[in-house]
């Protein structure tokens, strides 16, 4: 009832959403435990799709670490718990989660951001574009909540227990945030790019990308593991890190900024970062709308049905674009 | 019914459709001929509400296509000439997500997909994955989403592709009995004898533009032709199909003699 009426508060058909998010979660959930995931759709495929569960509360493991340590830290210094230096290691592990979580959406579920089938499969049917848009939004929304929960919800449990209740709401808060700025960023960005890049060949790039940002991730700890040990021992030494001002122009300090300031941390710099995190939300909510619509679905189609080298006649018209092609 | 007044689509420098006239009364059977490239599913996409005209109008069911393209969507049936599917999908999932977006649900819905996944014969197979189909069974699923929610018009691009011979058959007799009822049919195929045989009137149209308009013997008449098949050849310009065969095996074993010597070659 209260979802039937937020839909069509949203100007959606509430029974044509239903129908179609069931269609879509079923298309990508078997697609995804099967061909996407390299295999085919078998137990393999069932196989290697649990396994990058795994994989990403593994991550998640990683970054519970990371965000505890900062947090025991920081609070080591008195009988009160400090706080200081929380929005480092909750920035570290916002900017792990949204890693994780862009690379999980534009690799494994690509298609779920925006499928050029749909254009050819729903353009004739009475789907008006408000009740797309927000089925692709659930639909995408479905993944980035599984992902985003794995990666960054184990986090919650050390910061509830080394900085309290109230800390460990607000870092779940900054993972809701930092779950939805992603995806949306990335419906956005991605929508973009395909203006000028054709599918394939920004397949290609995001791959490779992948593959670097996988090798930093993981190989950075073993890397830094050595250069990280003095600043640690000093941070424990000075009972929290130092939290320099600029750190607060990095996006992911905006969402860590819920932790410290929910913690009892206060500063204006602090507050500006939270709603600097709500105002990105906002933001790229409005102007995602524009581009899951079915006019830029059937740009897509008609872009992906021809050739790549037609596409290279195309010059690219932004600095990125160049990049790219 | 279907209306269009001067209706004109271009992409970038190419005319697909240049003012394009068309009237098609309910009951009729429009067989809509071109040959490849002649602008026909550029055309049928604009009546389907799938893209915009660049000029002109279209009206189908009494709405405009621009303007009410809701209503309109509401009230068209569309066989695609290159079925789109979502292939993870079994039939009954897939006709149950058609059947949904048009306002019919429950266990009418599902006695509607059963009724017709038996008429075409594929009910054993209905909880199988579209992937697992074969072409014609996939054109089942197609024809039977085009017609799950009775449609006023029905645009139909290639709609006996893959199916076997009772399909086709079933299929036939089906058009003539929903045009008996007052369906406006709309029906672009490149096999011009069931054109021939279906259809009440033919238009034939070239570089996107009428050429011909009339009942196939009326169009065999103008051409002083005695098929449709010969006035379509002789109306869009295609060479006699015997000189085309008899240069088409000259070509064959001209480039077998160059296999066997390439020595020969300069």
């Amino acid at each position: 009832m209260i979802v039937s009426r937020a839909v069509e508060a949203f100007g959606a058909d509430y029974a044509q959403w239903r129908a179609l998010t069931r269609t879509m979660l079923k298309c990508d959930f078997r697609s995804a435990s099967g061909i996407q995931m390299g295999g085919t759709e078998s137990q393999g495929g069932n196989k290697a799709f649990w396994f990058s569960l795994v994989w990403y509360a593994l991550i998640g493991l990683y970054v519970a670490a990371i965000v505890g340590a900062t947090a025991w830290i920081s609070g080591t210094d008195s009988t009160e718990i400090v706080h200081r230096g929380t929005l480092l290691g909750g920035t570290v592990g916002m900017a792990l989660v949204a890693t994780m979580l862009g690379m999980a959406i534009l690799i494994d579920f690509q298609t779920v951001v925006i499928s050029p089938d749909d254009y050819d499969i729903l353009a004739h049917q009475p789907v008006s574009s408000r009740t797309y848009f927000l089925v692709k939004l659930t639909n995408v929304m479905v993944y980035a909540t599984i992902i985003g929960g794995l990666v960054g919800v184990p986090a919650f449990f050390p910061v509830l227990v080394l900085s309290g209740p109230a800390a460990a709401a607000g870092w779940l808060l900054g993972v809701v945030g930092v779950i939805l700025a992603t995806t949306l960023g990335i419906i956005c960005g991605y929508a973009a790019l395909l203006r000028f890049v054709h599918p394939q060949r920004l397949k290609r790039v995001i791959s490779y990308v992948h593959m670097i940002f996988f090798m930093a991730v993981i190989g950075a700890p073993l890397l830094l593991g050595e250069a990280l040990e003095p600043i640690f021992d000093r941070a424990e030494l000075q009972g929290g890190f130092p939290t320099p001002d600029w750190l607060l122009l990095i996006p992911p300090a905006w969402f860590a900024s819920f932790q410290s300031l929910f913690g009892g941390e206060w500063s204006v710099g602090l507050a500006v970062a939270a709603l600097a995190a709500a105002g990105t939300v906002a933001l790229l909510l409005y102007y995602a709308s524009a581009r899951l619509s079915f006019s830029y679905a059937e740009r897509l189609g008609l872009m992906a049905t021809s050739s790549e080298g037609r596409r290279k006649e195309c010059p690219p018209t932004t600095r990125t674009a160049a990049l790219l092609t | 019914m279907i209306e269009t007044k001067g209706l004109t689509r271009t992409f970038g420098s190419t005319v697909a459709v240049r003012d394009l006239n068309l009237s098609v009364e309910p009951g009729e059977i429009l067989g809509f001929l071109g040959p490849n490239g002649a602008g026909k599913s550029t055309t049928v996409k604009i009546l389907t509400c799938m893209i915009k005209p660049t000029r002109g109008s279209a009206r189908v069911a009494g709405y405009d296509v621009e303007q009410d393209s809701m209503e309109v969507k509401r009230r068209l049936g569309y066989v695609p000439e290159a079925g789109a599917l979502y292939e993870s999908l079994t039939a009954a999932e897939y006709l149950g997500m058609v059947a949904n977006l048009r306002g019919i649900e429950g266990d009418y819905a599902h006695r509607k997909i059963n009724e017709f996944l038996g008429l075409f014969g594929i009910i054993d197979a209905r909880d199988q994955r579209l992937s697992e189909y074969s072409k014609g069974m996939k054109q089942k699923v197609l024809i039977s989403a085009a017609l799950i929610s009775n449609p006023e018009v029905l645009f139909l691009d290639e709609p006996l592709n893959g199916l076997d011979a009772n399909a086709a058959l079933v299929m036939k007799q089906l058009l003539r009995e929903l045009a008996s009822q007052g369906r406006t049919i709309l029906f672009c195929s490149h096999i011009l004898e069931v054109v021939e045989r279906i259809c009440t009137r033919i238009v034939i149209i070239n570089e996107g533009s009428t050429i011909v308009d009339g009942t196939a013997a009326e169009i065999a008449a103008r051409t002083g032709t005695s098929t449709l098949e010969a006035a379509f050849a002789e109306l869009t310009g295609v060479r006699d199909a015997a000189d085309v065969t008899r240069d088409l095996l000259a070509a064959l074993s001209s480039s077998g003699d160059e296999a066997t010597g390439p020595s020969d070659r300069p």
